[in-house]
């Protein structure tokens, strides 16, 4: 190796990915950037589960022709790229006069996204829950809506914990999509960094960021999945 | 000129867009499998140094949101010497984070596989790719065909992230569209539609797939 | 009628699992043609005696001889490379006592499979063989059929005919019909008759003792780990010389 410039590959890795001062000045910019995203992230993720869990329940009423709507929704919003139903929300409500700030946008189609998942998920869920459950309940007098609500909704939420962690994550990630409508995420403040500081290092910054406020998620996840964790009956 | 008929004027455009959409969620699909595959055996090795190295990456991949790792891999990569078109960058990230996933299903599906499929194998002779190849990796895929599926769709969607970086995909066109006109529906309305007719070749190629599992008692019930 | 070198032969091996010697120091000569059953208790090793043999468990100590060459180590006391060890387990055959069948490949497949893919023969005589042997085992209206299809004791005669294929020197048995209905073990172990008639080298190890009592040359009996008495059928089953043994034989006999 050249002893005047020790450029090993090493170095240049450090160099490009790791720069002290660019670290020094853009940190506050990424912690910015982490607060909208946490922000938007618990938004949609108490929004879309709730969403999603009402739907489910709904489903559960077996009426058909809500049945119908809400399979199409559901269909249509888990088949589609996220980034597309922005741009389409984005630029398409200003036509029906509605003019909300790029968070919204943001928020609610993320929101309709989770609640899509969500309600496969819990419909999963409920459908696995044993069916004398439910018999054994209605006998005891109870009506459907509390049998619903008490005996099964606990049971099914069990089986749920691991897809929805999965999904809570992958939605969280899909607020990256922010950046595009000019949403002030992680994202939007790394490449913005990126693009005035010329380096990598903004974005290494921000992978960073993502993944720390990723392992309380999965370690959340994995802690709710143990205490729910009862035996079957 | 109604919204429509100047969207349809630009028909060019938008077909082009989804013929890129298809050949990188071709490419990259047929390719994160591939590695997928390949990695599942080292992901289980007997080595804990390989072990846990891949556990990592496998885990980072999970972690990171797709945009990103495309990000860090286009403006990265060209301080080492590689650089990449945004074209290329996509396609490399599509096929090295999905490949991840895969890896991470198979995975899943071979520690429920029964410790005799692959003792059997070994008693005929059978070992390393070989063993994998022949007697495990089938039994995993028709096992986790709808899984698979899903993360096909994954890739699928994926794709349009890519516009951000200005691949020019279906997405992209559309975009373009919309700002050069001001049309902000149909284009969208018509990239909807394309997508959708896509995951619904797929869903139907998994329903072929799962039947095929089934009828020779694989693929849980 | 025992030729010089055996067929088969195990020199002081031992395995322990988690702190316990499951096997302990055993040592057997196999000669060709021979069928041995090995008899004992649940917990005798046995089935880790079995394992060791071609190498499916590691023997802590001791080794494995076929037909002279060494199992599992080369000349120098290194391991042997994992294609090395798979190409001498071609030679051996094994059938499982949960019989272990790839369901994605029908029934025809699986008997060429191995032959095909491991030993490199040609797909037209390993269908050829394959075919003869199904008929052999009585299954050849099954050749398109997949395993998730059969009955358990039609499984376990297309894994005897897929160890066939391979036409290996000595077969080892593995409980082979532990996990059968009553009224299936009968097809299986007239298999087992035949292949002993036709001279294979069987070394079998079951809970079953019609089998023993019929066909075995040689039975071994082991408990707790340790060979505890051997000899012909007569000998064990009507003279059994140790307690253990008595208690066996009685307990199986009513």
């Amino acid at each position: 190796m050249n002893a005047d410039v020790p450029r090993g590959r090493w170095e240049i890795f450090v160099e490009t990915f790791f720069r002290q001062d660019l670290i020094d000045e853009y940190s506050g910019a990424i912690l910015q950037g982490m607060v909208v995203t946490i922000e938007i992230a618990i938004l949609v993720v108490l929004c879309g589960l709730a969403l999603g869990l009402v739907l489910a329940m709904i489903r559960a009423y077996r009426v058909w022709a809500i049945n119908v709507v809400i399979t199409v929704f559901v269909d249509v919003l888990r088949a589609l790229p996220p980034l597309v139903l922005i741009l389409l929300v984005y630029f398409g409500l200003p036509l029906v006069g509605l003019n909300f700030s790029s968070f919204v946008v943001l928020w609610l189609v993320l929101t309709l996204v989770l609640a899509a998942f969500a309600e496969e998920i819990f419909w999963a869920g409920i459908l696995s829950v044993h069916k004398g459950q439910w018999e054994a309940a209605r006998s005891t007098g109870l009506g459907f809506s509390e049998t619903l609500a008490y005996i099964i909704i606990p049971q099914a939420v069990r089986m749920t914990v691991a897809p929805l962690t999965n999904r809570t994550i992958a939605i969280t990630k899909n607020t990256a999509l922010g950046t595009v409508i000019g949403v002030s995420e992680i994202l939007n403040q790394a490449t913005t960094a990126q693009s005035f500081s010329g380096s990598a290092t903004p974005l290494m910054m921000g992978a960073i960021a993502y993944i720390v406020l990723f392992i309380p998620i999965v370690a959340l996840g994995r802690w709710i999945e143990t205490r729910f964790a009862w035996r079957r009956a | 000129m109604t919204d429509w008929e100047i969207v349809l004027k630009e028909w060019p455009r938008l077909a082009s867009g989804f013929g890129t959409t298809l050949l990188l969620f071709g490419i990259s699909a047929v390719g994160a499998f591939l590695l997928g595959a390949l990695m599942v055996g080292p992901l289980r090795s007997r080595s804990k140094i390989v072990r846990i190295a891949l556990r990592s990456y496998v885990d980072g991949m999970r972690m990171l949101p797709f945009l990103i790792f495309v990000y860090l891999l286009f403006y990265g990569l060209p301080t080492f010497g590689v650089k990449l078109d945004a074209w290329t960058a996509g396609l490399l990230g599509l096929t090295v984070y999905h490949c991840a996933y895969v890896a991470e299903i198979l995975r899943g599906a071979w520690d429920q596989l029964p410790v005799g499929q692959t003792e059997s194998a070994q008693a005929h002779g059978y070992h390393g790719l070989r063993l994998i190849r022949r007697i495990v990796l089938p039994q995993l895929i028709l096992n986790t065909a709808p899984v698979l599926g899903n993360q096909l769709i994954y890739i699928l969607k994926d794709t349009s992230f890519l516009m951000i970086i200005t691949v020019q995909d279906l997405t992209y066109a559309a975009s373009s569209i919309q700002s050069m006109y001001f049309v902000p529906l149909e284009p969208f309305l018509i990239a909807m539609a394309l997508y959708w007719a896509i995951s619904l070749l797929i869903e139907g190629f998994v329903r072929v797939v799962h039947g095929t599992a089934k009828e020779r008692g694989l693929g849980h019930a | 009628m025992p030729e010089e070198v055996p067929v088969l032969q195990v020199d002081g091996i031992s395995k322990s699992f988690d702190g316990v010697e499951v096997v302990s120091n055993v040592s057997l000569k196999i000669y060709s043609g021979e069928t041995i059953s090995i008899l004992g208790p649940s917990g005798s090793g046995k089935s880790t005696l079995l394992r060791c043999i071609n190498w499916l468990e590691k023997p802590d100590r001791g080794d494995v001889y076929l037909a002279g060459k060494r199992v599992g180590r080369k000349e120098d006391d290194q391991l042997m490379s994992d294609h090395e060890l798979a190409s001498v387990r071609t030679q051996m055959g094994m059938v499982f006592q949960s019989f272990n069948l790839w369901p994605h490949f029908t029934v025809l497949q699986n008997v060429i499979e191995a032959p095909v893919h491991v030993l490199g023969v040609s797909k037209d005589d390993a269908v050829v063989r394959g075919e003869h042997l199904l008929e052999k085992v009585g299954l050849e209206a099954k050749r398109d059929a997949y395993p998730y299809s059969l009955s358990g004791g039609q499984k376990q005669r297309v894994a005897i005919a897929r160890a066939l294929a391979m036409s290996p020197t000595v077969m080892l048995f593995d409980e082979p019909t532990s996990a059968l209905d009553p009224e299936l073990v009968g097809s299986v172990l007239q298999v087992m008759h035949d292949l002993r008639d036709s001279g294979m080298t069987m070394v079998v190890v079951s809970h079953e003792m019609r089998f023993a009592r019929e066909a075995a040359d040689r039975i071994v009996f082991m408990s707790d780990g340790i060979i505890l008495e051997e000899g012909t059928p007569e000998e064990i089953f009507k003279a059994p010389k140790h307690r253990r043994t008595q208690e066996f034989v009685a307990e199986i006999s009513r």
